[in-house]
């Protein structure tokens, strides 16, 4: 269990066509995250992404539809999918979610939580062994938001991720803004939140946008990062200081694609937060909240 | 402890249950959960399809103006989202079943062919094509 925690560092960002330019542009990124689904396993180069790749910079397989908290069995398909696409771009993890996305052969499209009981652990557990075996390089399960729980839960988020990473040596992709969307509708302390999971199976960190509407807040990767977000990185990398360098953290964003000026001004709020545990407030005027 | 494949069933039956209240059209909760959430999580899975599939069709939704979301939200309520191919197969039968009730314009037309030319349908949906059907040489 003491395994060296896969090398993903520095500054980085969920890699979308509508960006590609900026993050070309962009000389300080450790690592992009390619969405597994959007790719042909047996296609041509994405050259863009081989570009990035041959200065250094990592590429991160994560997948959204391997339905890793489902009954139904798992797809050797999409099992392929993300093993021939890590192997492409050498990469150093693959990333999946805890979490299910179909139920009775349909397809939601969307991460569904998971029930937190023991028999639901128990089948992740299954189900994440199955993929391990499958997949040339380490696994990473994110933490997911939700805006529905199941009832009779058995046991509290940080307690089953804990068990979960303890069973199977999965990494954590932790999801700094899934627990801040998580904390502000559900109404926990978030940094309580994050003192119970294993810190030191974190591979590398998400954070993303969201926006409230009718008193729900929506974790829609289309909204800037808030600065309670970037407060929660900047604790998260002081919780390194003095370990060694801390997990990379990435900004995902899928929807109402920034201006470059606003792009550059978040990303360099994420690493000045993840440098010196130092809150920096953009100084390009966000877009708008809505 | 490993699974029982009773448990196992339980699982895929409450999950079964779950993804059917979730892409229902009257977004009615299950029994036990709170029914305020489950709107607003099921409204919001249906807005990301939307604006999922639209994103992939510009042209197509541009041609609709006023009337896509009507139109959408009646294909949607009848059609699953395909298992393979993502929002751009979603898009792809959504064009498909709207031709059969009407024509498309000239430029969702053309951007039908564009797709068509990448993609095949298949089964689940769309999947990519591996030989060009187009070659361009150049004289």
């Amino acid at each position: 269990m003491n395994a060296a925690s896969p090398k993903v560092r520095g500054l980085g960002i969920g890699w979308r066509p509508e960006l590609a330019l900026d993050i070309e542009r962009r000389s300080d990124l450790g690592f992009v995250e390619m969405l597994a689904e959007d790719f042909d396993p047996l296609g041509d180069d994405c050259l863009p992404l081989r570009r990035l790749r041959n200065r250094g910079v990592q590429v991160v397989v994560h997948g959204v539809s391997l339905s890793l908290g489902g009954a139904e069995p798992l797809s050797a398909s999409r099992l392929d999918r993300l093993a021939r696409l890590a192997e492409r771009y050498a990469s150093p993890l693959i990333s999946e979610h805890v979490a299910f996305v179909r139920g009775g052969g349909r397809e939601t499209g969307h991460l569904m939580p998971v029930p937190r009981t023991r028999d639901s652990l128990e089948l992740l557990v299954a189900n994440i062994r199955e993929a391990q075996a499958a997949l040339p390089v380490p696994l990473a399960v994110e933490n997911i938001a939700s805006l529905v729980e199941w009832p009779d839960a058995e046991m509290t988020e940080p307690q089953f991720l804990t068990e979960l990473l303890d069973r199977t040596g999965a990494w954590l992709l932790l999801d700094l803004e899934n627990v801040y969307a998580n904390s502000r509708n559900r109404g926990f302390d978030p940094i309580e939140f994050l003192e119970q999971l294993p810190l030191e199976r974190v591979a590398y960190a998400h954070v993303a946008g969201g926006v409230e509407r009718s008193g729900v807040y929506h974790d829609t990767h289309a909204h800037a990062v808030p600065p309670a977000v970037l407060e929660l990185v900047a604790w998260f990398a002081g919780r390194y200081l003095g370990q060694g360098t801390a997990p990379g953290v990435m900004l995902e964003r899928d929807d109402r694609f920034p201006s470059s000026e606003q792009l550059d001004a978040e990303l360099t709020a994420i690493a000045a937060a993840m440098a010196d545990g130092r809150v920096v407030s953009s100084e390009v005027p966000h877009d708008a909240v809505g | 402890m490993t699974l029982s494949a009773e448990s196992r069933e339980r699982l895929a039956r409450s999950q079964a249950e779950f993804v059917a209240a979730m892409l229902a059209v009257d977004g009615r909760a299950p029994e036990s959960f709170d029914p305020t959430h489950w709107q607003a999580a099921a409204t919001a899975l249906a807005t990301k399809r939307r604006r999922s599939a639209a994103r992939a069709w510009p042209a197509l939704v541009e041609s609709l103006g006023d009337e896509f979301e009507r139109l959408w939200t009646e294909f949607a309520a009848a059609h699953d989202l395909p298992a393979s191919g993502g929002p751009l197969a979603d898009g792809f039968l959504f064009a498909k079943w709207l031709m059969s009730h009407r024509p498309l314009s000239d430029k969702a037309r053309r951007e039908l062919i564009s797709v068509e030319l990448q993609h095949q349908p298949c089964a689940e949906g769309l999947k990519p094509r591996r030989r060009p059907t187009v070659r361009v040489a150049r004289l």
